[in-house]
């Protein structure tokens, strides 16, 4: 009589399924790390940014002479 | 001689090139002087220019002032629909009572969510006020500032890591924004056009201007050591120091004077020397206790940057000036 190995006889079937669910999990973790919600400012994490301001500048093109 | 949009331009573009998370905002009154009421063609081929400087340079919000409203809002909407980015969260369609602009806008730079708001006076100054009200009549509401402010303050809370108001309306009425409306981290303030070296505290709020004029551009750096915490004034200990140094000043001349007695008497030499050192010892323990704190809160530092003559101009904008015309403000 012949015996099916069903783990051998299908590839596709031979991956253990937390192993499955775990790389599923990890692809998950690198879709959503890119998404701007990951990219917050982090607690006890340096970030420094810079703004350049001006106001009042009132349709001056040239250098004020005073 | 300070300013001048080529330098301006090409010193914020040097600045972009060799700094990351930078971003370029005004507060308003950008677009024309109060003298120029009538509608002339110059002043509005100037907005012009002045418009397209700031969308070459990828200004991330422009606050609309009350004198940017000279020639009507209609000049302003042909602007902002060609890619200017104007913001105002009380100044509405009298019609719907709609933002006529953005009430605001959160631009995304190193991880931080920076949302930037605006505000304008809802009463115009005596000069430039009657052509304003000509200029607008019937297309433009303006909102009490304290209520927008609050609604979008409100609004911007879990939105954004850092709010900022581009302000028009002047330091009082700044200081009472800040009172009124806790929230807002940042007041880059106008309308006044003040010199102001040092940030003025209101409640947590830490209020700017950077001048007129464009003779200065403002530097606002920014490091976030906590999201959550306070900002610290990173300038602080530097100006506390020059006080220590005036006192010195002081100091070293008071014992110049009792060493050459000249009318004063000893006495009061002695009493001015001995209140001058308290001062100055009390100034210390100041500059200590900023120093130990300083390394513990997230921290800024402003700073006016002079734009002198001898910088350089950005060739791109000083052939636009040229083939406008323009040869003089």
């Amino acid at each position: 009589m012949k015996t099916k190995l069903p783990i051998l006889s299908n590839p596709r079937r031979n991956v253990i399924p937390w192993v499955k669910n775990l790389g599923a999990l990890l692809l998950a973790l690198l879709i959503l790390a890119n998404f701007p919600f990951f990219n917050r400012v982090a607690e006890g994490k340096e970030t420094e940014i810079l703004l350049l301001h001006t106001n009042s500048v009132t349709g001056h093109l040239f250098p004020c002479p005073t | 001689m300070l300013g001048g949009l080529t330098r301006r331009v090409a010193y914020e573009e040097k600045i972009r090139t060799e700094k990351q998370g930078v971003l370029i905002v005004d507060s308003g009154d950008l677009f024309f002087a109060p003298s120029s009421g009538g509608s002339s063609e110059k002043d509005l081929a100037k907005a012009r220019l002045i418009s397209r400087a700031y969308k070459h340079m990828g200004a991330a919000a422009i606050n609309v002032g009350d004198l940017d409203l000279l020639q009507g809002v209609d000049f302003l909407r042909s602007e902002y629909s060609q890619g200017l980015p104007l913001i105002s969260a009380n100044l509405l369609n009298p019609s719907t009572k709609a933002a006529i602009f953005s009430s605001y806008v959160i631009r995304q730079v190193a991880g931080v969510r920076v949302a930037f708001f605006g505000l304008l006076p809802s009463e115009f100054p005596p000069g430039a006020g009657i052509a304003i009200k000509n200029a607008n009549e019937g297309k433009i509401l303006i909102k009490d500032p304290v209520e927008a402010a609050r609604e979008i303050v409100q609004k911007l809370k879990g939105q954004a890591d850092l709010i900022v108001l581009l302000s028009d309306l002047g330091l009082y009425k700044d200081q009472t924004i800040a009172q009124a409306v806790p929230g807002i981290h940042f007041i880059l303030g106008g309308h006044e056009g003040r010199f102001m070296k040092k940030s003025q505290q209101a409640g947590t709020t830490h209020i700017l201007q950077s001048s007129v004029k464009g003779m200065y551009v403002g530097q606002l750096r920014l490091v976030f050591e906590n999201p959550t915490s306070p900002f610290k004034d990173e300038g602080e200990p530097q100006q506390i120091q020059e006080r220590i140094n005036a006192l010195d000043f002081h100091l070293r001349s008071l014992q110049g004077a009792k060493e050459r007695p000249a009318g004063q008497s000893m006495e009061n030499i002695d009493r001015a020397i001995q209140d001058v050192t308290k001062q100055k010892n009390a100034l210390q323990e100041e500059l200590q206790r900023t120093q130990n704190s300083a390394s513990q809160r997230s921290r800024f530092l402003f700073t006016l940057e002079p734009m002198e003559v001898r910088l350089p101009e950005d060739e791109t904008v000083r052939k636009w000036i040229s083939e406008a015309g323009i040869d003089k403000d």
